[in-house]
Order: structure tokens, then sequence, then C-alpha cells
């Protein structure tokens, strides 16, 4: 295991293992995508209350979830890099950010058209959901910009990570302020501890999307380290015969 | 439909299907914007792999001449 864990952190090995994998991920997440949003769109009974308009669940629900999901992954790969000094681990963090904040953005914007035809607003600033999640997307782009706003690699590395580190203190806030909090978002009923409150025949569907969705960001994060892999080990020898 | 075969709750017709009742414009703005997100996001890591991977083969061709005039 710990063999395996040291090789993986090694650039040209995690070159060619994310060059490998990209495929195995990427297929079954359209295949997985497309299933999950046929289910979603015309398997799926129309919600008592909600009727039609929760169809948006099956978007929006696996947005909200990975956007944070990915940010702890930032945040672990960012406390691996400063702890252990590992090069790829940063390189990790770098390639999850970018992902991250988009998927975000999909989090918040189906969130409002989501918002308009059942709360009658588009935006609500006493939601403690919604506004939380929105510093989860300026953390991301803070996160990108500070890494932007340094010359030299390793400095970016350390000062970056000290922010995805501190700002994973919004995760858990982000995930309990429905109960913490009153607001317009209702509590947990898909991700939460013990049976999921809600009917199975609208439940399937929910976890083909949830895993479409991290199948499909994993495929992604696999270019994206790739790039990031190259833009660090410029001058490396073992480049030579990579980019063959 | 065939006599004797009642429609059954799931068998709406496709137009009902598509329409998705009133909240058409709100569920498919959804799906149409989180599949040009996943699109875009998609396209933007190919592109920046692929632009490095030309930038390293420039560098390792221009290594190699390099090397090829010193010698």
């Amino acid at each position: 295991m710990w063999l395996w864990f040291h090789k993986l952190a090694s650039p040209p090995y995690a070159y060619a293992v994310a060059g490998k994998l990209r495929p195995w991920l990427l297929w079954p997440a359209i295949a997985l995508l497309l299933v999950g949003t046929y289910a979603a769109l015309f398997v799926v009974p129309p919600d008592y209350q909600q009727k039609d308009s929760a169809r948006i669940m099956y978007v929006h629900v696996p947005a909200g979830a990975w956007s944070q999901g990915i940010y702890m992954a930032m945040a672990v790969a960012a406390a691996v890099g400063l702890i252990w000094r590992m090069k790829l681990a940063h390189a990790l963090a770098a390639s999850l950010a970018p992902i991250g904040m988009w998927i975000t953005v999909v989090a918040l914007i189906t969130g409002a058209v989501w918002g308009k035809p059942m709360w009658g607003t588009w935006w609500a600033w006493g939601d403690a959901r919604i506004l939380f999640t929105t510093l989860t997307l300026f953390l991301y782009l803070g996160y990108m910009a500070l890494r932007a706003s340094f010359d030299d690699v390793q400095r970016a590395d350390r000062v970056s990570a000290v922010l995805a580190i501190v700002g994973s203190v919004n995760v858990p806030v982000v995930k309990y302020s429905v109960d913490w909090w009153d607001g317009l978002h209702q509590s947990a009923s898909v991700l939460k501890i013990g049976k999921p409150s809600i009917d199975s025949s609208m439940l399937w569907p929910m976890y083909v999307m949830l895993f479409a969705f991290i199948l499909f960001i994993a495929a992604v994060v696999c270019d994206r380290l790739r790039a990031e892999i190259l833009r660090r080990e410029r001058n490396a020898n073992w480049l030579a015969a990579a980019t063959r | 439909m065939p006599i004797g075969l009642r429609q059954q709750p799931g068998d709406k017709q496709l137009h009902e299907r598509i329409m998705i009742a009133t909240y058409a414009t709100y569920v498919w703005a959804c799906y149409g914007i989180t599949a040009g997100v996943l699109l875009l996001i998609f396209f933007l890591a190919k592109r920046s792999h692929a632009s490095e991977l030309l930038a390293a083969r420039r560098r390792q061709e221009m290594k190699a001449h390099d090397s090829g005039d010193s010698k």
C-alpha cells in the first residue's frame, strides 16, 4: 500500500496512470449520465408537492454535493503536499480547483432556477446553505487567484495550501447549515445518516447521477493533472519518452 | 391503444413528457446549463493538456536540436 502511494507520488508514474485511467472513467460516466438523465426526466414520477420541478434535483444535488466533495479532496491534497512536501499532491489540488469552481457554479445556478418556481425567488440572502455555498465559490476563486499571484510555484503551493486547509472548515458548515439554521432549504433527505427519506423510485436515479458526476469529474481531473504535471516538470528528462 | 388494455399512470404522451407540465422551462434550463458546464470543463481540461503537451514536445525538439548543434 505505502509502496503504491510512494510510486504514485512520482510524476512520470502519475502521468502514465492518469492517462490510462481517463477512458475507464470517462465512458462509464457518459453512459451513466445518459441513463440518469433519461430516468430523471422521463421515468421518475413527479413529486407530490413540487410536481415536475423536483426533476431539477437530479442535477442540483450531485453538483452541490460534489462541489463540497471536490473542495474536501483539494484541502486533503493541499495538506498532504504541505506536510509531506509532495509536489504531486499540490499539483492535484491545483487541478481540482477550477473543476470544483465550475461545479459550484452549476449548483448555485440550478438552485436559483429551482428556487424561482418553488420559493418565488432566485436568491435568498437569509438562507445559510446558499450563503455558505457561495462562500465555497469564493474560496475556489481565492485559491486560484492566490496561486496565480506567485511566480514561484513552490511558494504558490505553500500559500494556497494554507487557504485550502483553512477554507475546509466551510464544508461541514454547508452540510449542516440546513439543521443549524432556519432557511428555505429543506433538511437532508438523500445524503444523511440512516435511511434516506425519499422513495426508492426517486432515489436510484439520484445515486446514478451522483456516481456519474464523480466519474466524469475524475476523468476531467486526469486531464488537468496531466497538464499540471507537464507544466511543472518542463525540464525533466522523462518527458522525452512520455511526450513522444 | 388495443382494446382491453388500460392506460397505465406512467404512459404519458411524448409531448407531455417533453413539456414536463408547467415547469418545462426551469427543468430544461437546468439540464442545459449543467450539460453546457460539463462540456466546458471537459474541453478546457482537454485543451489545457493538449497545449502543455505541444509545448513539451517543442521543448524536447529544441533540446534535441541544441544537443545536435553542440556535437
